[in-house]
């Protein structure tokens, strides 16, 4: 059965748009709540020898000199003049720790139960389908590739349906990113700890916890440029539907404005 | 472009506005008892009431393989003399219980069971270190000196200050919190006796919840009906600064 064309039912727009103000608001009260401790490590506790990363903090070299120093994947880079201690104020909510926890704390419940009724809708009205990547999907990337490479953009698949570079990015980020901040997020809860010891230690203990919770972050933080690029390149008959919905095809007057 | 498309759009742009508007809110200090403060306190008390019903589950116990190598520390300020004092340190137990009382190091050691077992301790800033704690249960203490009927919090008075302002450290539980069985009062860590550091001679260790709760330096144990009226009132050092009561997220 061909799938539907995707169109923007009202709890969609209002999930996607309650998204946005979560997402900003959760990424920057997550940096502010980063910022207590700004260093990940692989590991249960916060054991420096499984350190992961660390922001290029200011150090004193050999040479008695000061350096940037940071650590990624176990390994110590020198970053030279280039020196961060911590997120800055311009990037980070909450302005102290408690204050960004509040409002990390907050949203986040916002965040589950908003994803909860994006995942609802999505399924209640059987526009997974739509969105739900299939062999031919993976077995086609090349092909989209190509023509997201080209202008005039191909939005498009066959009959209206997503290409499978669509596909892959909205299954991604709401079945899997999603989840996966709301399941490592919760890991480093020490009263979830107790409620399920198995959460924390399937992601590699507490800590682990954190470094895969920061990683997701990173995971929406690459999507979101990405999705703003092809949202441009759509145009604003798009962008409009998105806040009114509008109708799933385009209407018989509106043919000879793209394509 | 039409003007029906240049409408539509001006609507897509507003609806997206809320993002750099919120950007723009970056590194403004959300402080305690502000308007936003208190619209978010929804949270915290959903969180807590939720959690309640599991209060009883127990937290993960570790090997002794499993000890970190590193302990960090966020003490307040002792006075100098306070290693001195030591020797002649009892605990007082009063407020509203049936019998009051008092011990010696020597006699908590005696007078109660002894629990050792590791966990893991998880600060508010971020970081977690894993620690053998060796002491007594409060449930125990609890039962020695029985609560009267009306007290509902369980405060811990500690010898260490902020050296800013002389506000003395303390902390506080919920008395159902407190009869937790791993809420342990330790006298001991990694097997030794408790480093000075670490709170010597008696702290509290409260694993399922965050470290700030788990006052160190305890010589003081007043069970009270409410927190209003000592020191800010919120029933702990940290809580008054802004931190949550109830610390299990």
């Amino acid at each position: 059965m061909q799938a539907a064309p995707p169109d923007y039912p009202l709890a969609i727009r209002l999930a996607h748009w309650l998204n946005v103000v979560a997402l900003v608001a959760l990424v920057m009260s997550g940096l502010q709540i980063f910022n207590a401790h700004p260093a990940l490590y692989a590991a249960d506790d916060s054991d420096a020898r499984r350190t992961v990363f660390t922001l290029p903090a200011p150090a004193i070299g050999d040479d008695g000199r000061m350096h940037g120093e940071m650590v990624l994947l176990g390994r110590v880079i020198d970053t030279g003049s280039f020196t961060l201690s911590d997120f800055p104020r311009a990037v980070t909510l909450g302005g102290w720790l408690e204050g960004g926890r509040r409002i990390h704390l907050a949203l986040a419940w916002l965040f589950l139960l908003n994803g909860l009724l994006y995942l609802g809708v999505m399924l209640a009205r059987r526009r997974h389908r739509a969105v739900w990547p299939r062999l031919a999907d993976l077995a086609a990337v090349p092909a989209a590739l190509r023509d997201h490479l080209r202008l005039p953009l191909r939005l498009e698949g066959p009959a209206g349906s997503l290409n499978p570079l669509q596909k892959i990015a909205y299954f991604a980020v709401p079945v899997l990113l999603g989840p996966l901040l709301v399941v490592t997020g919760l890991a480093l809860s020490p009263a979830w700890g107790a409620l399920f010891p198995w959460w924390t230690d399937m992601l590699g203990g507490r800590q682990f916890a954190r470094t895969w919770h920061f990683v997701a972050m990173l995971g929406v933080l690459g999507f979101i440029p990405l999705h703003l690029l092809l949202v441009a390149l759509a145009g604003p008959r798009t962008w409009a539907r998105m806040v009114t919905g509008g109708p799933a095809r385009p209407r018989p007057e509106d043919s000879h404005e793209r394509k | 472009m039409r003007p029906a498309d240049h409408r539509l759009s001006r609507r897509a742009f507003l609806a997206a506005a809320p993002a750099p508007l919120l950007a723009l809110l970056g590194g403004c200090s959300l402080q305690p008892g502000s308007g936003w403060w208190e619209a978010l306190a929804w949270a915290e008390r959903l969180d807590e009431a939720l959690a309640r019903p599991f209060a009883g589950r127990l937290v993960k116990t570790y090997a002794r393989e499993a000890w970190s190598a590193e302990f960090p520390v966020r003490s307040l300020t002792l006075a100098g003399d306070y290693p001195a004092t030591l020797a002649a340190w009892r605990l007082r137990v009063d407020g509203l219980v049936e019998r009051p009382a008092s011990y010696s190091l020597a006699e908590l050691r005696q007078a109660f069971p002894k629990v050792a077992e590791a966990t893991r301790h998880d600060c508010v800033e971020g970081w977690s270190a894993i620690a053998e704690w060796g002491g007594l249960r409060v449930a125990d203490l609890l039962a020695a000196v029985r609560p009267r009927p009306e007290a509902r919090w369980i405060v811990f008075h500690a010898a260490d200050y902020d050296a800013d302002t002389g506000q003395r450290y303390y902390g506080s539980l919920a008395l159902s919190h407190a009869a937790h069985p791993q809420t342990l009062l330790a006298y001991e860590m990694n097997g030794a006796p408790l480093p000075l550091r670490h709170g010597a001679p008696l702290r509290l260790k409260v694993p399922n919840q965050l470290g700030y709760k788990s006052t160190k330096f305890v010589h003081q144990i007043s069970l009270v009906e409410q927190l209003e009226g000592l020191a800010g009132g919120r029933g702990g050092y940290w809580e008054d600064v802004g931190y949550a009561h109830w610390a299990g997220v």
